[in-house]
C-alpha cells in the first residue's frame, strides 16, 4: 500500500474538476494505485473523525459523565463497557469483500458478524433508575434541549430525585450534551459521516467506478457467474445468510475477489473516493475547521475525565 | 442481501444500578423490559425513524441487525398508520435517537460493509438533508 500517500496527494490536486455549485461533475483522477485489500486504508475525511483509541476514550468519558449524573440523582451507576470485538480499522469492508484470505476462509461472510458479542443482562433497572438515565418514556425529542447552554439554561424536567431535576432525556442524554454538543455552535457529531456518505453516493455512480464494475462482471462471467455488480453478488447469487461461508459461497467469493484484483477494483474505488473526499472537504472547508477544533477540545475534555 | 432479522437480542440494559434513595412514589419497581422492533422506541433502544425530526415510524433496536432489507416500520397502539409503515427500513432512514447507554455503529452496507458512521448514546438528530436513508444495517458493538 505503498501507494496511498501518492494517491492523496495527486488526487487531492485533481479534484478541482468540480463545476464549483455542489459538484455535480465528476472530479478528475489523474492517478490510481493498484490495490488488493482496504485493511487499513484510510481516506481524507477520517483525519477529521476520532480514531479507534480515541473513540474508546470517548465512550469512557462520556460513561463518567453519566455516573456524575446519576450520582447527583442519588443513584450509584456502572457504566457498561463499549464492546470491541473487532481489530480491523472502520474501512475494512468500505468496498465490501476484497480481501482473497477472508474469502478463501469465510467465503462471503464477514468475519466480524461471526464474533458478534451477545448483549449480557448483569442487572435490571428499577423505574426510578430508568428514568433517571433515560428520562420519560413519553418524551417528545423535539422538547430536548439540543446543546449544554440551552439544557443548563431550561433546568432539566419535572421530575426531581434527591432533590434535583431529571435532565431532559436522563444522564444519557445530559453526558451527550455536555460531551458532543455543549455550545449552540457545535457541529453535529454526525456531519463528517455525512460528507462521507455524499462521496460514497457520488463515486458508485460515477462513471470509472461503473466501468471497473463492468469489466468485472465480464471476469466474472468467464469464471462461469452472471453477475451485474459486487455489491449485488451474494443476492445474485442466490446465497442466504446460512449459505455465505458454505463451500459454494467461497468457491464463488474466491473468484470474486480475484477478479476485483484483475480490474483493480479496490485501487479504482479507493482514488475516486479520495477525489470526491477531497472536493468535498474543499468545499466544507469552514466547518471543517471547526470540527477540528471542537474534536481536538472534546478530547482534552475526555482525556481529563478518564 | 438475504439474511435473518437480528444477530442478537438483548433482555435487559447491562447495567448495575443501586438506588441510595430520593425515589419517587411508583417508581420504586423495576422498569419494564424493552421490546425490539415493536415500532416503540424505549429506554436502552436505537432508533431510526422513517421521517426527519424524529417523524414518522420508528425501527427500534436493542441489539444489532445485519440486513434492514429483511424489516419493515410498524405503526403502534399509540401512532397507527404513522408515516413509512410496511415500508422496508432499508435506505429509508431520516433521523435517528439513540437512547441506548452505549454508542450505535451504523452502515451503509449490509454485514458491516459500506462507510461507518459513530452515533454516542444520547444522540438525537438528522441524516443528512441532502444524503440521507442510506443505512443498511446496524450494530451497538465494533
Amino acid at each position: 500500500m505503498t501507494a496511498f500517500g501518492a494517491v492523496l496527494a495527486l488526487a487531492g490536486c485533481s479534484a478541482g474538476g468540480s463545476d464549483g455549485s455542489g459538484g455535480s461533475a465528476e472530479p478528475t483522477v489523474t492517478s490510481t494505485p493498484t490495490m488488493l485489500r482496504t485493511a487499513g486504508v484510510s481516506f481524507p475525511l477520517d483525519a477529521y473523525q476520532a480514531t479507534a483509541g480515541q473513540q474508546a476514550m470517548l465512550a469512557r468519558a462520556q460513561g463518567v459523565l453519566t455516573s456524575r449524573c446519576m450520582a447527583r440523582l442519588g443513584f450509584t451507576y456502572q457504566a457498561p463497557e463499549q464492546p470491541v470485538t473487532s481489530a480491523s480499522g472502520s474501512n475494512a469492508r468500505v468496498f465490501g469483500l476484497v480481501d482473497p484470505d477472508t474469502a478463501a476462509r469465510y467465503g462471503y461472510l464477514n468475519p466480524e458478524t461471526a464474533n458478534a458479542p451477545v448483549r449480557a443482562a448483569t442487572g435490571s433497572l428499577t423505574e426510578a433508575e430508568r428514568l433517571a438515565l433515560s428520562g420519560e418514556d413519553d418524551l417528545d425529542p423535539a422538547d430536548a434541549p439540543t446543546n449544554l447552554e440551552e439544557a443548563e439554561r431550561a433546568g432539566g424536567s419535572d421530575v426531581k430525585f434527591n432533590g434535583e431535576r431529571v435532565p431532559v432525556g436522563g444522564c444519557v442524554r445530559e453526558s451527550y450534551l455536555r460531551l458532543y454538543a455543549r455550545k449552540a455552535n457545535e457541529v453535529d457529531i454526525l456531519f463528517v459521516f455525512n460528507l462521507k456518505r455524499e462521496a460514497e453516493s457520488k463515486v458508485r455512480a460515477d462513471s470509472q467506478v461503473r466501468a471497473a464494475d463492468k469489466r468485472w462482471s465480464s471476469c466474472m462471467a468467464k469464471a462461469g457467474y452472471k453477475l451485474t455488480a459486487p455489491a449485488d453478488a451474494v443476492e445474485e447469487l442466490g446465497l442466504t445468510e446460512s449459505d455465505l461461508s458454505g463451500p459454494r459461497a467461497v468457491t464463488a467469493a474466491k473468484a470474486d475477489v480475484a477478479c476485483k484484483q484483475r480490474v483493480n477494483l479496490v485501487g479504482v474505488r479507493y482514488a475516486v473516493t479520495t477525489a470526491y473526499q477531497h472536493r468535498l472537504i474543499e468545499e466544507h472547508t469552514q466547518t471543517l475547521s471547526l470540527v477540528e477544533k471542537q474534536l481536538a477540545s472534546r478530547l482534552l475534555l475526555a482525556a481529563e475525565l478518564t | 442481501m438475504n439474511g435473518s432479522r437480528t444477530v442478537r437480542r438483548a433482555s435487559a440494559l447491562a447495567v448495575s444500578l443501586v438506588a441510595i434513595g430520593g425515589l419517587a412514589l411508583g417508581t420504586a419497581g423495576p422498569a419494564a423490559a424493552a421490546d425490539q422492533d415493536d415500532g416503540i422506541l424505549e429506554a436502552g433502544e436505537f432508533g431510526l425513524y422513517y421521517n426527519s425530526s424524529r417523524g414518522g415510524c420508528v425501527f427500534d433496536l436493542l441489539a444489532g441487525d445485519n440486513d434492514f432489507t429483511n424489516n419493515d416500520f410498524k405503526d403502534r397502539p399509540t401512532y397507527v398508520n404513522c408515516p413509512g409503515e410496511g415500508q422496508t427500513v432499508n435506505d429509508n432512514t431520516a433521523s435517528y435517537w439513540n437512547r441506548d447507554t452505549t454508542t450505535w455503529y451504523v452502515y451503509t452496507d449490509t454485514f458491516h460493509e459500506g462507510t461507518r458512521g459513530d452515533i454516542p448514546a444520547g444522540h438525537i438528530g438528522d441524516a443528512s438533508s441532502t444524503f440521507k436513508n442510506e443505512i443498511s444495517s446496524s450494530y451497538w458493538y465494533l
